[in-house]
């Protein structure tokens, strides 16, 4: 079985912070963080870990699973955004989220296209490198094209997608695994079943009961 | 690491029926339909309580934003009508559903019409801008007045719900004809038509607007069964293809692509005539209704590889005529063209997979047709017909008994489609170019001498008046052979200039297979020149190929610089060099700069054309250059020569023209660079082509080998070329620690994502051990 690293042992120490995360006022820290607070952008950024986290894992597509580590490519947007902060204009959390992903579907590409720059000396690895990139691309123009939609719907949905990525992160793996692969990447069961190294009984138990568990945790938001 | 096991949140979970039901509500979701859940609750007594709570979990997961771009789940659109009149008009039933929206019958009340009318699915979720654009692209179809397009009435929007209306044509779309054909394949002794051969009445399960039961007209008698398909099938598919290719091209000369043509939206009316039908929504589909899973795949099959990759900016015409072979290609096999079961298989097979030929799915397809689909169907769209006219005009060449202009792909054809898909073995591909130019060449020369020879001949028979005229026959036809095959010599070579430039450029890693093919090329036409000595007209022509290929030559040589600026993002190359601080911080800010412009050209790159994506890359270089060389100091930049030409994959430096310039390679060392080569393509133990391998201890390098061969004072120029050993340090991501040996075959890894000058940066990770690919890529 694969093992598909996007939820990184920090983990067990943001689950402790979790709960200041959830009290923490995005739009007023990036007021303070446009003051020019270092620090305020800092916390700011942890809001949106595990939501980068999980996208970033959905777009590098399991090809490139274990070569390119999605909490890496977080880490990298972490830092872009630190720099770039000043050129920021926008003051919701819509458009910060916004802005995240764009720079995210930077360092992605840059990624994927340095690694195929240096690396394609092989012909089977550089035909999947392609198929990752093509598959990539169309996932991030998805990903950019959201952008589009009405600021109030989107601040709406960003806020969701933001909620679901922190509720699935609480979940445990192999449940995440189920929900994440079958709503995510958008794989029927029975390839769900196979990613997994389970049985496809097994793997709908495990989705019945992320369902279940997400429900719980996201009872609240809803 | 699973701390569920004990946990009581999966009382129920057992139950199937409560899996199934889940199931089911999530591909109504996933189908774009948001059940009544009140309803759909009751069918299951006495799970009420525990179905619910799944229920409500996969809304969420379902309405989760841009992770999940969310179907529209609109009641107004989605639901029961609304209302039963949107301003002028007065809905009487719905008529069929699909990607585009629901579609219901109506009366326009002003004019007694009666009307299909369309209600959009997405209106709630496009914004002002969307709106716009939506409505000027359907007042841009409403533009078109052509026999085979479904004219648009009216395009409005009441009460928030967006509509338009068109006229109702009473018909079956090919999406409901090729299903009903694929039911009817299996029987084979009970012949379902009609006492009068005619289609039975369209089945009232079959959805869609099939608002006539009438039966169909003799034209549009597609089916009869597949073991008696007979020639009047495929004319009716080709003459149906024609009327569709027609009402494309009228559209494209209004600059309106479809963009989304499939069987689904065309429509065949009583009279066997085609109708195409929603035009330039199909872009909205794409933004907002391509997230349900049923809509995509079936939008999907049919895109282009272009579209498919999301290339929505450089869409032409040819986008519509790759759909629409797509559909001619199933409406003659009755099978779809690719048939992955999920996006992401269906995605490869698209982007990379050639179709089985038609006559190979059911050998009873026109030969003619079958060269028109696949024709049609180019992967690259310069393969494809140019224009929705010429592919109507093929059809019905074939309809009219002339031969089609299509051609079936020529070896040359399928050889580029194979360098396409191989770049890295294009050095073998230059192989054989080089023998069949060869071939040919030497064929030209003997031809010619052959006719110099009866030249003489013919001389020294004068005299003898009788046998003249026969000999200059000949000696005519033969100079029509040495024509001829002298025309084959210099399309060979101009055969590699097009691969060369037209399916290389552009392309990672292949400056090197260019510049060998476009080096023989040369030598090539230096030969051809040679050869048309009194031939002046023609030596002109051939001399402005030399030149532009001596230009794009140097083009090349300054592409193939980049890799070194590179190369200046590795530490271990900057230590190398001995950078000063100074050189490191402004290198730092240049790569800042660069990445930035990289990153924009490489979105950019999508919407170009290989012109122009090749003048970008040679602009870029040319900066880089310039760069290089205000920064570094003339020692540095030999260095820095050198450093590259060691770390040049595998055995490429040597295949380097002016590598084997300097070290005058003799034929027989190039040959054995050639054997080396292809040991080190091999699988199994010997082969060290993989980034991930490390040194095996005691086994040489493809490079140590080949300098084996090489004499002392090869070697010796060999080493004045590359300097010292560079010693390449361990990298981040990979290859993995203990990397390749210094002088080893293998590709450098990507550079370290450069971490020094932020402050708040974290350590590298540590280097991953990845699996060695070829067992990834086996399974």
């Amino acid at each position: 079985m694969e093992r598909i690293d996007a939820f990184p042992s920090r983990g067990a120490v943001e689950d402790r912070t979790k709960a200041a995360d959830m009290t923490e006022n995005p739009e007023q820290l990036l007021r303070e963080a446009k003051a020019g607070d270092a620090a305020v952008l800092g916390r700011l950024l942890e809001l949106y870990r595990r939501y980068l986290s999980l996208l970033a894992r959905v777009q590098i597509g399991r090809r490139l699973q274990g070569k390119v580590d999605a909490s890496d490519l977080v880490q990298e947007t972490f830092l872009e955004a630190h720099r770039s902060f000043g050129r920021f204009r926008g003051g919701s959390e819509g458009e910060f989220v916004a802005w995240l992903r764009q720079i995210l579907a930077g360092n992605l590409a840059d990624l994927l296209r340095r690694y195929l720059g240096t690396q394609g000396r092989d012909v089977r690895l550089e035909r999947e490198i392609r198929d990752a990139i093509d598959q990539s691309s169309v996932l991030l123009d998805r990903a950019l094209e959201a952008p589009q939609s009405s600021p109030s719907q989107q601040a709406e949905r960003r806020e969701q997608g933001v909620l679901l990525a922190d509720a699935l992160d609480q979940l445990p793996d192999d449940y995440r695994e189920a929900l994440v692969l079958r709503h995510l990447e958008g794989l029927a069961f029975p390839e769900v079943a196979r990613r997994m190294g389970r049985s496809q009984d097994s793997v709908e138990k495990l989705w019945m009961r992320g369902l279940a568990r997400l429900r719980q945790i996201m009872g609240g938001a809803t | 690491m699973n701390p569920t096991a004990g946990r009581t949140d999966a009382p129920a979970d057992e139950d199937p029926r409560l899996i199934g039901a889940a199931q089911e509500y999530l591909a109504a979701l996933e189908a774009g339909r948001r059940p009544n859940r009140a309803e759909f609750v009751a069918r299951f007594p006495g799970l009420a309580e525990p179905l619910t709570a799944y229920l409500d979990a996969l809304d969420m997961v379902h309405g989760a934003g841009p992770l999940l771009p969310r179907p529209s789940t609109r009641p107004a659109a989605d639901g029961p009508p609304p209302v039963e009149a949107l301003g002028d008009f007065h809905i009487v039933r719905e008529i069929g559903r699909g990607g585009m929206g629901v579609v219901y019958e109506a009366v326009q009340l002003s004019l007694g019409r009666r009307v299909a009318l369309k209600v959009l699915p997405f209106a709630g979720a496009l914004d002002a801008r969307q709106l716009q654009r939506f409505k000027n692209e359907a007042q841009a179809a409403a533009q078109l007045h052509h026999t085979n397009i479904v004219p648009v009435y009216a395009v409005g929007c009441e009460r928030g719900t967006h509509y338009y209306a068109m006229q109702l044509i009473e018909g079956r779309n090919l999406a409901e004809v090729i299903g009903q054909l694929q039911s009817r394949q299996p029987r084979t002794k009970h012949d379902t038509r009609g006492p009068d051969g005619a289609l039975p009445p369209t089945g009232p399960e079959l959805p869609a607007p099939a608002a006539a039961s009438t039966v169909l007209a003799p034209a549009a008698e597609l089916p009869t069964r597949p073991a008696t398909r007979t020639a009047l099938f495929y004319r009716t598919a080709a003459q149906l293809a024609a009327q569709a290719a027609d009402a494309l091209e009228h559209a494209h000369q209004f600059d309106v692509i479809h963009r989304d043509v499939k069987p689904a939206n065309l429509i065949v009316d009583e009279r066997g005539n085609l109708w195409v039908t929603d035009f330039g929504l199909a872009q909205f589909h794409t933004s907002q209704g391509l997230t349900r899973t049923g809509d995509l795949m079936g939008t999907l099959r049919y895109m282009s590889p272009e579209q498919a990759a999301g290339r929505h900016a450089l869409l032409d015409a040819r986008t519509d005529v790759y759909s629409l072979g797509a559909t001619l290609y199933e409406l003659l096999t009755l099978r779809p063209m690719f048939d992955g079961a999920d996006t992401q298989q269906l995605l490869r097979q698209i982007l990379h997979d050639e179709p089985r030929r038609p006559r190979a799915v059911d050998r009873s397809v026109p030969p003619e047709l079958e060269t028109i689909v696949l024709k049609a169907v180019g992967k690259n769209p310069a393969d494809r017909y140019a224009t929705a006219r010429e592919f109507g005009d093929d059809l019905r060449r074939f309809l009219d008994h002339r031969p089609i202009l299509a051609r079936p792909p020529s070896l040359a054809r399928r050889a580029r489609k194979w360098a396409r898909r191989n770049p890295t073995l294009v050095g073998a591909a230059v192989v054989l170019c080089l023998l069949t130019t060869i071939g040919s060449l030497t064929a030209a020369w003997m031809i010619h001498r052959e006719q110099q020879n009866t030249l003489r001949e013919q001389q020294n028979t004068l005299r003898e008046q009788q046998n003249t005229l026969q000999e200059q026959q000949k000696a005519v036809k033969r100079a029509v052979q040495a024509e001829a095959a002298l025309k084959l010599a210099r399309q060979s070579a101009d055969e590699m200039i097009q691969i060369s430039e037209q399916e290389l450029a552009g392309k990672p890693f292949t400056e090197e297979a260019r510049k060998r093919m476009l080096t023989s090329a040369l030598f090539y036409y230096q030969g051809l020149i040679a050869q048309q000595s009194d031939d002046a007209g023609a030596r002109a022509e051939l001399a402005v190929t030399q030149e532009h290929v001596n230009q794009i030559l140097a083009d090349l040589a300054v592409l193939q610089g980049v890799g070194r600026v590179d190369l200046l993002r590795r530490d271990d190359v900057k230590d190398a060099l001995a950078l000063t601080t100074d050189q490191r911080t402004r290198l730092d800010d240049l790569r800042q700069r660069l990445d930035h412009q990289g990153m924009e050209d490489f979105e950019a790159s999508h919407n170009m054309t290989v012109d122009q994506r090749q003048q970008r890359a040679l602009e870029e270089a040319r900066t880089k250059e310039d760069v290089l060389d205000a920064l570094l100091t003339p020692r540095q930049r030999e260095r820095l020569n050198q450093i590259a030409l060691q770390l040049r994959p595998g055995l490429s430096a040597f295949h380097d023209p002016d590598v084997v310039k300097d070290l005058e390679l003799t034929a027989k060392e190039k040959d054995g660079l050639r054997v080396i080569e292809a040991e080190s393509f091999l699988p199994g133990p010997d082969r060290r082509h993989g980034p991930e391998k490390g040194p095996e201890p005691g086994v040489q390098s493809p490079t140590e080998k080949f300098l084996a061969v090489l004499t002392e004072e090869q070697k010796g120029r060999w080493e004045k070329l590359t300097g010292d050993l560079f010693k390449e340090a361990p990298r981040p991501f990979c290859p993995p620690p203990g990397g390749p040996g210094p002088r080893g075959p293998e590709p450098h890894g990507p550079p370290p994502r450069d971490r020094g000058p932020e402050p708040h940066g974290p350590p590298p990770p540590p280097g991953r051990e990845s699996l060695p690919h070829m067992s990834r890529s086996a399974e």
